[in-house]
């Protein structure tokens, strides 16, 4: 099983076009969050609508997963707080979006929607609790932030992580967590793309200008996992588990 | 029906020489603009982008209809006379013939943009993201939906 993982596209269209033309070759792709920009001039009602669109296409192609990230936030839910109230035409298409699960082969892949206040929290709770009751052999989850403490969170100048995923993989420990959000670490020398905690990798492939997204190909049959970038290739074995020397400075 | 000249006629005239700026990029809202005579010149970010020399033409109709700043800078290139409303959204309010005429002119460049970007996608359109353009452009033009309102309370950073 190979899987594709990219994430702050930040509605970088030719990099979103990449990503359709690469999905063929990946069992699963996920999209790990911030696929809108709020800072771009096009409305996020605009750029929903063309994500949605490059979500379809995805679709059409295999399997997919994606989770929402802050900049996807279009407005309040139910209980209030905001959300990315444009993924559910997302799911009304078949796409496995926020708060989904799914099993691709033997492995059950959790979304994590990104939370905003403590009832998202909750229901993000009650979801990896229900999961964590009927894990398979391997347990992937997709998540915005990566956790604290981690390098796949160090900006250059800081440690910018999520304090509460951290305690959620050493209390659930999954097999991996596919992250974004954070777009420096894997190209700062004491930041990395891969991380690995108790028994579980991290990643998080970072953002990178261009046509090309910066991602990271995980190929769980041959047991590793590689990152490219415009800095260029770093391989890891994940029976290593350790996280991988940099080798790109 | 009568044109947007002939509508406007009770407005005040204003006159502007070459270089004034009629709104400015960013700059609050509110008022609508009728071009008499002259020449105006539309920049965005310094840069032109656009011409304006057809009398009746509208200045500031998308920032009164949106309630959002100019999105563009407006100069005067000659010696140009407008016709100013100082609260737009009123006089739309009360003049059905005049917003008819607004109408008419956003759907005529809405429709413009369209077919433009169908023949690009014709022409060029081997990429995923422009195979979908027109598609798009089709279902913004028919999207009704309630605004987005952006951003996160517990990380509220727009870097990331």
């Amino acid at each position: 099983m190979r899987i594709l993982l990219v994430s702050d596209l930040h509605y970088t269209l030719p990099q979103l076009d990449w990503v359709v033309r690469a999905a063929p070759s990946f069992d699963l792709v996920v999209l790990a969050g911030d696929h809108l920009d709020i800072s771009s001039p096009l409305p996020l009602d605009a750029q929903s609508l063309v994500v949605l669109r490059y979500l379809s296409l995805l679709k059409a192609a295999g399997h997919v997963a994606v989770s929402s990230g802050n900049h996807d936030l279009t407005g309040p839910d139910a209980g209030g707080e905001q959300a990315a109230l444009w993924l559910a035409e997302a799911r009304q298409a078949g796409v496995p979006c926020d708060g989904d699960s799914l099993l691709v082969d033997t492995t059950l892949v959790t979304i994590c929607p990104w939370w905003d206040g403590p009832v998202g929290r909750a229901a993000l709770e009650a979801q990896l609790a229900a999961d964590a009751a009927r894990r398979p052999a391997r347990w992937v989850w997709v998540y915005h932030w990566p956790p604290l403490g981690s390098p796949t969170c160090w900006t250059g100048r800081r440690d910018y992580g999520d304090a509460d995923v951290g305690r959620w993989i050493r209390r659930y420990r999954p097999d991996f967590v596919l992250t974004g959000h954070v777009h420096e670490p894997p190209f700062k020398p004491a930041g990395n793309w891969a991380d690995y905690i108790g028994t579980t990798w991290v990643f998080n492939a970072g953002r990178q200008p261009g046509p090309v997204p910066a991602h990271i190909a995980i190929d769980l049959d041959a047991g590793s996992a590689s990152w490219r970038s415009l800095m260029g290739v770093e391989e890891l074995r994940l029976a290593d588990a350790t996280a991988p020397s940099r080798t790109v400075f | 029906m009568p044109d947007m000249l002939t509508l406007s006629a009770h407005l005040p005239e204003v006159a502007f020489a070459p270089g004034d700026v009629v709104v400015r990029e960013g700059g609050v809202a509110g008022g609508l603009w009728v071009l008499v005579s002259g020449a105006l010149e539309v920049r965005k970010g310094g840069v032109p982008v656009n011409t304006i020399t057809r009398p009746g033409a509208l200045v500031g109709e998308i920032s009164v209809l949106l309630g959002s700043a100019f999105s563009a800078t407006v100069v005067a290139t000659e010696p140009t006379v407008l016709r100013h409303a100082a609260d737009g959204r009123a006089l739309l309010a009360r003049d059905p013939a005049i917003t008819h005429l607004v109408a008419v002119g956003l759907a005529e460049r809405l429709n413009f943009v369209t077919t433009y970007l169908a023949d690009l996608k014709h022409q060029y359109g081997d990429a995923p993201g422009l195979e979908m353009v027109s598609a798009v452009l089709g279902q913004l033009a028919q999207r009704q939906v309630a605004p987005a309102r952006p951003g996160s309370a517990r990380d509220p950073d727009p870097e990331y």
